[in-house]
């Protein structure tokens, strides 16, 4: 399974952002997505979920006969959007009602939300009441239960405590088998630690770097330098 | 000090200014040929500001001038038509009154300049760090500056109206305003600094004081009504000299204070301001959001609506969660429609037996009725800003046959909402015929009794359908959608429009019938065409 992206571009009013942006994303791979402030990663995301309309190129998903497919992309936000007047446990069963067409071997709603860590005592409670991570594990499960091929993940582990961080860089791990996983993170060693390719959003278009460079010792500055700063002395 | 002043207003236009182009972007179809440079336009902008502060002044003036004739001259005439019956003048002494307590008492002490917060003194006072001392003070000159400029001219310009054109009277009143509010300012100060008790943000004392001030005025009209001379007591010049004194250790105290930055520091905080600045709107524009507290956890657990699926599941859960905020206007209909039909059925029983009573004129006023009784406008905001504001993001809650399943899910239980009033409305008419003797024409009452739900239904489903079609609120908090506020006004009109109409014509009911029966399916289609591309957020 391939997302190709094809000579991308997206305007809003003079500011360009997307100019001609192109890469193909395979499964099997965890990207991360790097650029700096107003890059445009999240427009990018936008873009690849259909939540924006692009002003010019493609987003294609390939099968894995190199078929076009449907693009259907789970987007999981930086700030979690979760209907507040709804408890843990309502929040899954309404999502795997809605879902139940798209989701393969369903299991019970206590099984997803132990799945994430969240404790028992914490499926009754409000979901106003949870803490960022905790709502961050809830938006994680919504793309854990329906998995669709292409997971969007903005800035996804800065908000958990180590070992959350660590059970959710576990989770990632094991849908990369199945999926298409690109995360944006600014955090360059949550970058080096998960990812096994580094995507670079610069100037509206996208560059791949090497995956030796991704553990090479002077990682930081080469990145730095690829987006434009000046590197160390 | 004049820097300080001059950063103030600054500041403030340039909010003023950058508000002004934000909202005109967002205007529909010329919005999108409104660009982003004109933020960096500094000719253009200076004008807006110029333009922005003849707007603040004429603004500032309108809204007292409309205060002045609601609060002040429609109530002075009203208790004269009741007090003094046969007096085409208003009673000075009445508006004196009313002045007295809503403005001198309930204003200045629940209006104070020092604890208001908002964002602009955010601004000023933590970002750009002015001198507190020196920014309080000027806010409240400014403020009773504003206040004399505004009241001066929308107090006398009504009593010219109503044949009273002393002028000086006026200044003595607003003399004494200004001395009110001093001490006002100076009370709030003291009881924040020793205290720590804020006098605007506690609710419940700003709303007693308010609540307070209308039966103060009303109890004082009725006890003073024999006394003319009030009016010439309150507004003689040396009741503004007494005044004027007494707000001298006021204005020493305002002048002497020495913590005016503790004060700005523990009140103008960055939780309260920045962070609390959503859940305010939400609170206050849209109803009070659902509180965790409000719930036992046994009822968190229990799975009541479990056997519902998907978005019926939903919106049980949301309507039980949320039953509290509706509920309470529910009650308030109730007791309202019930209580003016057992009036009626009383009134026309033991006062009015040998009157024309027939009802057959009131179907139009109905219809102006219905309207303030529909609870649409106000459900569909708690629906965006507790629920669609956060599942708007998802994919699957935009498509087409979702937003019809939620719409109908929707209608079903606002207008299960509204039905019972509109009920007992039927029920209180029956009643009325009844008791009048009428009970033989009864049955010419009934396309009127088929159309006071009928109607009911009507507006449910207009609220709802402009909601789907327009969605004007916006994600931060707040509305702004032309086309929303024009079908809405246009409705209002026409519900106003009907309040005016003096016909008993059974045409009239058989129109209303025919255009509630035709409205169900389009609004249908409506949604079906235009909701997917056009409930989105903004």
């Amino acid at each position: 399974m391939i997302l190709q992206i094809s000579h991308l571009q997206k305007s809003f009013e003079e500011k360009k952002v997307l100019t001609d942006a192109s890469f193909s994303f395979e499964k099997g791979k965890i990207y991360g997505l790097l650029g700096r402030n107003g890059a445009g990663k999240t427009t990018l995301f936008n873009c690849i979920s259909g939540e924006l309309k692009a002003d010019g190129g493609e987003v294609r998903l390939l099968g894995d006969d190199l078929a076009p497919i449907a693009c259907d992309a789970g987007y999981v936000y930086a700030t979690p959007v979760l209907p507040d007047f709804l408890t843990g446990w309502e929040f899954v069963k309404f999502y795997l009602d809605i879902n139940h067409d798209k989701i393969r071997q369903p299991k019970t709603v206590e099984a997803y939300l132990a799945m994430v860590g969240l404790e028992e005592d914490d499926w009754y409670r409000l979901i106003k009441g949870y803490s960022h991570g905790m709502k961050n594990k809830l938006q994680m499960l919504c793309v854990l239960m329906s998995q669709p091929p292409v997971v969007l993940l903005d800035e996804p582990l800065t908000s958990f405590d180590v070992v959350a961080a660590h059970q959710m860089k576990e989770l990632l791990r094991e849908m990369k088998t199945n999926h298409i996983l690109i995360l944006s993170t600014h955090i360059l060693q949550i970058a080096s630690d998960i990812c096994d390719e580094i995507v670079i959003l610069n100037n509206g278009e996208l560059r791949g770097v090497g995956e030796e460079m991704i553990h090479a010792p002077d990682f930081e500055n080469q990145v730095i330098e690829l987006l434009g700063g000046e590197r160390d002395a | 000090m004049r820097n300080t002043a001059l950063i103030g207003w600054q500041v403030q236009k340039a909010a003023a200014v950058n508000r002004f182009i934000y909202r005109l972007q967002h205007l529909p179809l010329v919005g999108k040929r409104v660009p982003s440079s004109l933020y960096r336009a500094s000719e253009i902008k200076s004008l807006f500001q110029v333009l922005s502060l003849i707007g603040g002044i004429v603004g500032g003036l309108l809204k007292k001038v409309i205060y002045v004739a609601a609060l002040l001259y429609f109530p002075a005439k009203l208790a004269g038509d009741i007090l003094f019956p046969g007096e085409t003048t208003i009673s000075g002494s009445t508006v004196f009154l009313l002045f007295f307590c809503f403005n001198l008492l309930a204003g200045s002490f629940v209006n104070s300049t020092g604890l208001e917060v908002n964002e602009d003194k955010y601004v000023i006072l933590n970002l750009m760090r002015a001198d507190a001392r020196v920014y309080y003070l000027q806010q409240m000159a400014l403020k009773l500056g504003r206040d004399t400029l505004y009241f001066l001219p929308a107090l006398w310009g009504g009593l010219c109206l109503f044949g009273k054109l002393p002028f000086w009277p006026i200044v003595s009143l607003l003399i004494e305003l200004a001395a009110f509010r001093l001490i006002g300012e100076a009370a709030g100060l003291w009881l924040y600094d020793k205290k720590q008790f804020n006098i605007g943000h506690s609710g419940k004392v700003g709303l007693w004081l308010l609540m307070g001030s209308l039966p103060a005025a009303a109890g004082l009209i009725w006890l003073c009504r024999e006394i003319p001379a009030i009016w010439t007591v309150g507004t003689h010049p040396l009741t503004a000299c007494a005044a004027a004194l007494v707000s001298l250790p006021a204005l020493r105290y305002l002048l002497r204070f020495p913590r005016y930055t503790y004060v700005a520091r523990s009140t103008v905080t960055y939780a309260v301001v920045v962070q609390g600045r959503l859940a305010v709107e939400e609170m206050g524009k849209n109803g009070s959001a659902v509180d965790e507290k409000s719930f036992t956890s046994e009822s968190l657990r229990s799975h009541k609506f479990e056997h519902l699926k998907g978005y019926e599941y939903l919106n049980a859960l949301f309507f039980a969660r949320n039953k509290r905020q509706h509920r309470l206007l529910w009650r308030v209909k109730m007791i309202l429609i019930g209580g003016f039909s057992v009036a009626a059925c009383v009134a026309a029983l033991f006062f009015f037996k040998d009157k024309d009573l027939s009802l057959f004129g009131i179907m139009p006023g109905l219809v102006f009725i219905l309207y303030l009784m529909c609870s649409g406008q106000r459900v569909c905001k708690s629906l965006f800003f507790n629920c669609d504001v956060c599942l708007l993001k998802y994919g699957f809650y935009r498509q087409g046959d979702a937003l019809l399943q939620n719409f109908r899910i929707r209608l079903r239980r606002l207008v299960w909402m509204d039905m019972l009033p509109a009920l007992l409305l039927c029920g209180g008419i029956v009643a009325f015929v009844l008791c009048s003797g009428q009970a033989e024409s009864l049955v010419a009452y009934i396309p009127m009794l088929v159309t006071i739900p009928l109607l009911s239904i009507f507006f449910d489903m207009y609220q709802l359908l402009l909601y789907y079609i327009f969605q004007p609120f916006l994600e931060g908090g707040g509305q702004k959608n032309l086309g929303y506020s024009l079908c809405s006004g246009l409705i209002y009109m026409a519900a106003y429009i009907c309040l005016q109409v003096r016909t008993a014509s059974v045409w009239f009911t058989v129109g209303v019938m025919a255009l509630t029966l035709v409205f169900i399916p389009v609004s249908y289609v409506l949604i079906y065409r235009l909701a997917p591309r056009c409930f989105r957020l903004k």
